[in-house]
């Protein structure tokens, strides 16, 4: 369902009937944490939003325990600039615990499953953000990134995620897990309705340091587009994601688009270097959680106990894990070895890609190694943070990315990646409504 | 990574991992282990990296108006007159 | 076996802002309703952003000119990671390896140099009371701005202390930089008190901090009571235990409050919400004028160019409000010299509530006032003038003394109550116009 497609088919009067369908067959999907009760008075596009941001009035859990009576006294900026621009919340979306995970099985609450085949996983830690636009639920919704957690879910789901530059659309109100990669960003069936909703949220906004309006320029029609492929990119990767990644090429070829080579950067050593400074940024992040001014507590004989057993019960493994790393990461006698070292590389990936940048419009990738994995498949956390290895390395530069379906013909969908410059999210949203065109022609 | 500096790392941190402690051990030993990688680095370790690009950004000083205590006290396990109460840890 | 005090300064000063130090609620907390002051960044809300205010940062920049620091033009915040209920994030925001000034020094009266190590900006805590079992948590302060200044441990008495922090006060109020009432927790005081025998050069190998001692007497006190129960553990041949202590007023004496076996681990790293801070040297000279103000440069201009005396200077540097309306007085007064403003302000304490017309009638009317209607002046030199032509012309012709005789007859017309010095200007000003 495109927002076209449900502003045609529903209007005020049907709307709670609408509700009714969301509720019931989201009975097989559990895409909600949340989902009001009544849209008689709502006006204009409901969107699904991830539990992860703020929203005054409605208990926003990020999909933990020990948010799971937060109720915030305010919204989050987006959601402001939503409400005044023709949308509606209609509910909060489940998601991994802290927005760490790529399954939305770290979630306190419940698992979410894929819409296109309900053993699957729809991918995290945006799940059920992306399964409730993959379902038809919802037109658009929104989710966050950190590390993959847009991208990786449009790509097990079938559907568009976009990721935004760093700073272009602002966190005021986005529970923080990793401050200097976190971002908002849309998922939709299209770009169309991709570039809507984008277009409605972004903007500097005083209340985020690190905000900033987009520069305007835009890309002549009458250029060819470029894309760089990185050398060995399809190394690992499973056959079903290959074959579709190759089609892709060739259906974009077919329209005048030109590839071209380009280095890879060793994405080992970027996955090393995220999974040093997330964790660091998490540890800090999460500190605020300790029972004192919100959400649960225990009760404690003393200072250290009131913490540690808040902490201990209401917090889950993986955040535990992050936390623990992170807090090692930054200690007095490491923190030189392991977060600043981090630090040097993640600057040597930022001036990468800039100078890819200078001969390419965008880079083109598989978002994932494989299609979506069963629900309560075992993987140890160096497996599940493998899978992250396309997605994390652009947020080491701030860059704009976006997942589009490549055409897999019923089978499972694989989403193809498209990164752009930094700030450059007009440009890679212009283009990617070119290559929509190309993949539904091919 | 030992299981002394896991204990007082998670002491640190203001979680108890006792009861996995031998399963996190593990995990963050591999976990470590696989970012090692990054002491191949070589630089300045003092030069911070901006992803934003933003410099200078502040705020003039003017006031804009605050959560009603109301608002601030609804989230708080325990409350007491305007205050938020914690019991008996002092 | 005979020793010296060796102590440095850690002062914490509250800068005169309209709002906070990452927010936009109002800095007006003295006596406020519990919680009523606060917001989602104030308050540590999941979500919420920091963003500095633009005048703390002035304010303390100012206090770096002040004390002659190196001012960083490269400067960012970073997070300091502790726990505490009075802490709402977990980590507080403060300034680490790059602080915005850098050494100085400040030169006390008598010549003592007390260097300053740093001045950087930070966010304030909550406050925690406690009543019987409960401890109760007012966030209204956390988020308040924070200069901390951080002094070399030069001090080696309680009188180098007391004329330092006075100078800081008159600093902080001159400047409008802060108001500095330690009873409203706007300037606080935190000592390093280690002991070593005299004519000892290094630095002895431990300190005591002195923590929570809210008035400067009972600091001075604790201080004292340190050198001897200090001076008393080395005499043993022991070390005094490094510990933070605080002050029973009493049982008039120090106590523990807590032990510091190891250093904190605070996990600096930097504030990843915050962009970093390239000041300009242009915008950061502007802010150097401030310099203008500082109490030693006033104090210099009111005895070099108003002649005022070492009492009246003292009196109005203490007392900026009284100062402030010196100058108006100064400046509205045509014919009222600044010496005599000072002099009755200064000695009457009455005079100093007067409106400006009030005060110039009061003047007016005592003995040693002067007349302050110009016209009615002149009329009366003119007077003089016409009924001494001869002695007139002598003075015309450049004889001094005539000048001296035409005052001496104003001064009997106005019975003494003419300035002098303002009528011989008239008398030389009228120069052959004379009755105009």
């Amino acid at each position: 369902m495109t927002i076209n497609d449900f502003e045609k088919k529903y209007n005020k009067e049907d709307i709670n009937e609408y509700l009714a369908q969301v509720k019931e067959q989201d009975k097989k999907i559990n895409s909600f944490l949340y989902l009001k009760k009544d849209l008689s008075k709502e006006i204009g596009v409901p969107i699904a939003i991830k539990d992860m941001i703020s929203t005054k009035g409605i208990v926003t859990t990020a999909g933990s325990k020990i948010l799971e009576n937060y109720i915030p006294p305010y919204n989050a900026t987006v959601i402001d600039k939503l409400e005044r621009n023709g949308y509606f919340v209609i509910g909060k979306t489940n998601m991994d615990e802290f927005a760490m995970g790529s399954s939305t099985e770290n979630s306190a609450y419940f698992t979410t499953k894929n819409p296109k085949d309900l053993s699957l996983v729809p991918g995290g830690s945006s799940g059920g953000s992306a399964a409730a636009v993959s379902a038809g639920f919802v037109p658009v919704s929104l989710g966050t990134d950190t590390g993959g957690s847009i991208r990786q879910p449009a790509s097990f789901c079938g559907i568009v995620g976009f990721c935004p530059s760093y700073g272009a659309v602002s966190r005021y109100g986005v529970i923080a897990m990793a401050s200097s990669f976190d971002q908002v960003g849309v998922f939709a069936n299209n770009i169309k309705d991709t570039k809507a909703v984008f277009d409605t949220i972004r903007g500097k906004d005083e209340k985020d340091a690190t905000s900033f309006d987009l520069p305007s320029e835009k890309v002549s029609e009458s250029n060819i587009i470029k894309i760089g492929i990185p050398e060995n990119i399809l190394e690992g990767v499973s056959k079903e994601v290959k074959i579709a990644f190759e089609n892709t090429v060739t259906s974009l070829k077919k329209n005048g688009i030109e590839f071209v080579q380009v280095a890879n950067t060793n994405l080992q050593q970027a996955l090393a270097v995220y999974y040093i400074l997330v964790p660091s940024e998490v540890s800090s992040n999460l500190a605020r959680f300790d029972g004192v001014k919100y959400g649960k507590r225990e009760n404690a004989e003393d200072l250290i106990e009131l913490y540690t057993k808040t902490r201990t019960k209401y917090l889950g493994s993986e955040p535990k894990r992050r936390t623990i790393i992170g807090t090692y990461a930054l200690s007095a006698g490491y923190s030189d070895k392991y977060y600043k070292k981090a630090n040097i590389l993640r600057q040597q990936v930022k001036d990468y890609y800039t100078k890819i940048f200078e001969s390419v419009d965008l880079i083109m990738t598989p978002t994932t190694p494989t299609t979506a994995f069963k629900i309560g498949a075992v993987q140890t956390p160096i497996e599940l943070y493998l899978g992250d290895i396309y997605t994390t390395v652009t947020k080491l530069a701030g860059l704009p990315a976006i997942s589009i379906p490549a055409n897999t013909n019923d089978k499972l969908p694989v989403g193809i990646q498209f990164i752009a410059g930094h700030k450059k999210d007009l440009q890679l949203l212009q283009i990617s409504e070119k290559i929509e065109q190309c993949l539904q022609t091919y | 990574m030992n299981n002394e500096v896991l204990i007082n790392t998670a002491k640190l941190a203001r979680v108890d991992i006792a009861e996995n402690q031998e399963k996190f051990l593990k995990e963050l030993e591999s976990i470590l282990d696989y970012v090692e990688i990054v002491n191949n680095a070589h630089g300045n370790l003092d030069k911070d990296v901006n992803i934003s690009e933003n410099q200078n950004v502040f705020k003039e000083d003017v006031v804009e108006s605050s959560l009603s205590s109301k608002d601030v006290l609804k989230n708080a396990p325990k409350v007491s007159n305007d205050y938020i109460e914690i019991e008996g840890i002092f | 076996m005979n020793y010296e005090l060796v102590i440095g300064l850690e002062v914490h000063i509250q800068p005169n802002t309209k709002s906070k130090m990452f927010c936009s609620c109002s800095a007006d907390i003295f006596a406020a309703k519990p919680n009523s002051h606060t917001c989602p960044t104030c308050l540590g809300l999941p979500g919420a952003l920091p963003v500095p205010n633009k005048m703390a940062i002035e304010q303390l920049i100012k206090l770096g000119f002040a004390f002659g620091c190196n001012i960083n033009l490269n400067s960012k915040f970073d997070r300091k990671h502790y726990y505490y209920p009075d802490l709402p994030k977990g980590y507080q925001i403060s300034q680490y390896d790059k602080p915005f000034c850098v050494g100085g020094k400040v030169v006390l009266e008598g010549g003592k140099e007390i260097r300053i190590t740093r001045i950087h900006m930070e966010e304030d805590t909550g406050k925690l009371s406690h009543v019987e079992n409960k401890t109760l948590v007012d966030y209204n302060r956390s988020g308040m701005p924070l200069i901390e200044l951080v002094t070399e441990p030069d001090f080696k008495s309680l009188q180098d202390l007391d004329i330092f922090t006075r100078e800081l006060r008159l600093i902080l109020r001159h400047l409008n930089i802060s108001d500095a009432d330690m009873e409203k927790g706007q300037l606080r005081l935190e000592a390093n008190v280690s002991v070593r025998k005299i004519g000892e050069v290094n630095l002895p190998n431990y300190k005591v901090e002195l923590k929570n001692i809210n008035s400067f007497k009972f600091m001075l006190k604790a201080i004292e009571f340190e050198f001897k129960r200090q001076s008393e553990i080395l005499e043993s041949g022991k070390t005094p235990a490094q510990e933070t202590r605080g002050w029973n007023e009493n049982k008039n004496e120090t106590f523990l409050q807590r032990t510091k076996e190891t250093a904190d681990d605070y996990r600096y790293f930097p504030e990843p919400d915050i962009p970093p801070i390239l000041l300009k040297q242009s915008y950061v000279d502007s802010l150097a004028k401030c310099v203008d103000d500082l109490p030693i440069i006033k104090r210099e201009r009111l005895k070099n160019e108003l002649g005022l005396s070492e009492h009246e200077i003292n009196v109005f540097i203490n007392d900026l409000g009284l100062l402030k309306h010196f100058y108006e007085l100064i400046k509205l007064s045509e014919i009222v010299n600044a010496k005599d403003i000072a002099k009755k302000l200064v000695n009457s304490k009455e005079s100093q509530k007067l409106s400006a017309q009030e005060f110039f009638d009061l003047l007016k009317n005592e003995k040693s006032s002067v007349i302050t209607n110009i016209d009615e002046l002149k009329e009366i030199i003119k007077t003089v003038i016409t009924e001494n032509q001869k002695a007139y012309e002598d003075f015309k012709n450049g004889n001094e003394n005539s000048i001296q005789f035409l005052v001496g007859q104003v001064m009997k017309k106005t019975k003494g109550k003419a300035d002098a010095g303002v009528v011989i200007n008239i008398i030389k000003g009228l120069n052959g116009n004379s009755l105009n």
